[in-house]
């Protein structure tokens, strides 16, 4: 085969845009075969088409890199507890019935106790006095994590890891805006942290509102003072200068923890109490 | 946590296609630790999105198509270097740049590649392509997607991913070309895409006037 032209010709310049459809196999067989013809005798096209297949396997082999093994092993477990999550989702579907009861009596309390956080005087606690796992939550709620579930709804979705039945409560009417919840490990047992902003700009304050299942986790602090509401019984005081009232009720335990001062958690729960 | 489930041929399936995501997205992001979080946000976007997926239709696309929509939104920055490189279509170099001799030198004469010192510019010149560019030419080119498979990836009509994929590829010709002559592969020579282009210097404008190739 000879190939006189060396040299872009007009015909070239007329024929160049589609050498790369050629290439990738996309021309229409009409064009195909003019510019087969064409490249056949134009050395000059015939290299544009060989530079273009050598690119392409050149481009393929730099870019396709294998998978880091670390890589792997970390979207295996990412799929893992989506997967996990799914079936968490579809359980909870399943007896949408029974958790919709359920989750009734966890807002009561949570109202109820937010209540009695704000209306009683704070006790302080030494920090020596304060056991490792309430320093624990204190630290958890200090430097939170970011959320898993942005989503009210998606939060329903802990109890499957939390062993009993969580709900971010509704509390816009104090200026409260839900921000996302977590598991939360917890002396090898989880919890779930619901986060709350409430306020904002400068005055904006964070309460956590910790889920979990009392029999596990247990905790418990003999200078926090004992207050009975409703038929709860609730502990309140501060830790590491946050607010904390711990509270227990149908089985579930909670632990309110907030950067809020006296008047505010007053506010907060006096509205939360209207509600 | 376990591990997923060895029944679940979906996830199985899409584990398969991590090779070409994690290339990919290493280009795209040109840093793989923001590469691994793209394949991992790809990934678990098509597990909650598989409801989505039809079956039978081409899994490798639809996930590029997560991928390309995931970068774009997550990393992209404004639409300037679209604006400036889809303007007038203003190709400093004619189709044909350099003689057939010079484009064989930058190829091994026994596989059909480039050149090894040739090569190991393609990286750099891939990172140096503009975005839009850059995910044309990785879907087309390192994916072999068709055109019309592209244009569904990208969401944009088959002629811009020609066109992209067209003056993609002339960049990645000319610094391919540049990194050659300044190695001394080749030696430099006058334009040759008579008529249409500005000549890029003197000495090239002297040559060409001289008919010298």
């Amino acid at each position: 085969m000879t190939r006189p032209l060396s040299r872009a010709t007009s015909v070239c310049r007329e024929q160049s845009r589609l050498l790369g459809p050629y290439a990738d196999g996309e021309l229409e067989p009409g064009c195909q075969c003019a510019l087969e013809d064409h490249v056949a005798e134009c050395s000059f096209c015939s290299e544009q088409l060989g530079l273009l297949r050598a690119s392409r396997v050149s481009m393929q082999r730099v870019v396709h890199a294998p998978v880091p093994s670390a890589l792997r092993a970390r979207l295996m477990t990412a799929l893992a507890a989506e997967q996990d999550r799914e079936r968490a989702r579809s359980d909870t579907g399943s007896s949408r019935g029974k958790t919709a009861w359920r989750a009734l009596v966890p807002l009561a309390t949570a109202a109820a106790f937010a209540l009695a956080w704000g209306v009683f005087e704070r006790r302080s606690a030494n920090s020596s006095q304060v056991n490792d796992l309430l320093a624990d939550l204190v630290a958890e709620h200090s430097q939170p994590l970011p959320p898993d579930a942005t989503d009210p709804k998606a939060v329903r979705n802990l109890e499957k890891y939390v062993g009993v039945p969580v709900q971010a409560g509704r509390f816009e009417r104090v200026g409260a805006t839900f921000v996302g919840g977590r598991v939360l490990p917890l002396h090898q047992q989880r919890a779930a942290m619901l986060q709350y902003v409430v306020g904002t700009g400068d005055n904006a304050r964070r309460v956590s509102v910790l889920v979990f299942d009392p029999q596990r986790i247990q905790v418990n602090h003999a200078e926090f003072a004992p207050r009975a509401v409703g038929s709860s019984q609730v502990q309140v005081g501060t830790a590491k200068g946050y607010s904390v009232a711990l509270a227990e009720r149908a089985g579930v335990g909670y632990a309110l923890l907030g950067d809020l001062d006296a008047e505010k958690s007053a506010q907060f729960a006096a509205t939360v109490y209207d509600e | 946590m376990h591990a997923p489930d060895s029944n679940d041929g979906f996830t199985e399936e899409v584990l398969g296609h991590v090779d070409g995501l994690y290339g990919v997205a290493c280009r795209l992001t040109r840093n793989p630790t923001e590469a691994e979080d793209l394949v991992q946000d790809v990934l678990l976007r098509a597990m909650r999105g598989r409801q989505t997926f039809l079956v039978g239709t081409n899994l490798r696309a639809w996930l590029f198509r997560i991928l390309m929509n995931t970068f774009i939104n997550k990393y992209r920055r404004g639409g300037l270097e679209r604006s400036v490189l889809e303007g007038p279509d203003a190709d400093p170099l004619a189709d044909g740049w350099v003689s057939a001799s010079t484009m064989r030198q930058l190829r091994d004469p026994e596989q059909e590649m480039l050149l090894p010192l040739v090569e190991k510019e393609i990286q750099r010149a891939l990172d140096a392509l503009p975005t839009d560019f850059r995910m044309v030419v990785l879907l087309c080119d390192v994916e072999e997607f068709s055109y019309e498979e592209a244009a569904r990836i990208i969401g944009c009509p088959q002629g811009t991913i020609m066109s992209r994929l067209h003056r993609g590829r002339k960049l990645l010709q000319r610094a391919l070309y540049e990194h050659a002559l300044a190695m001394g592969i080749i030696k430099a020579e006058s334009r040759v895409g008579e008529g249409t282009s500005a000549p890029t210097d003197l000495a090239a404008y002297r040559a060409r006037k001289r008919g010298v190739a």
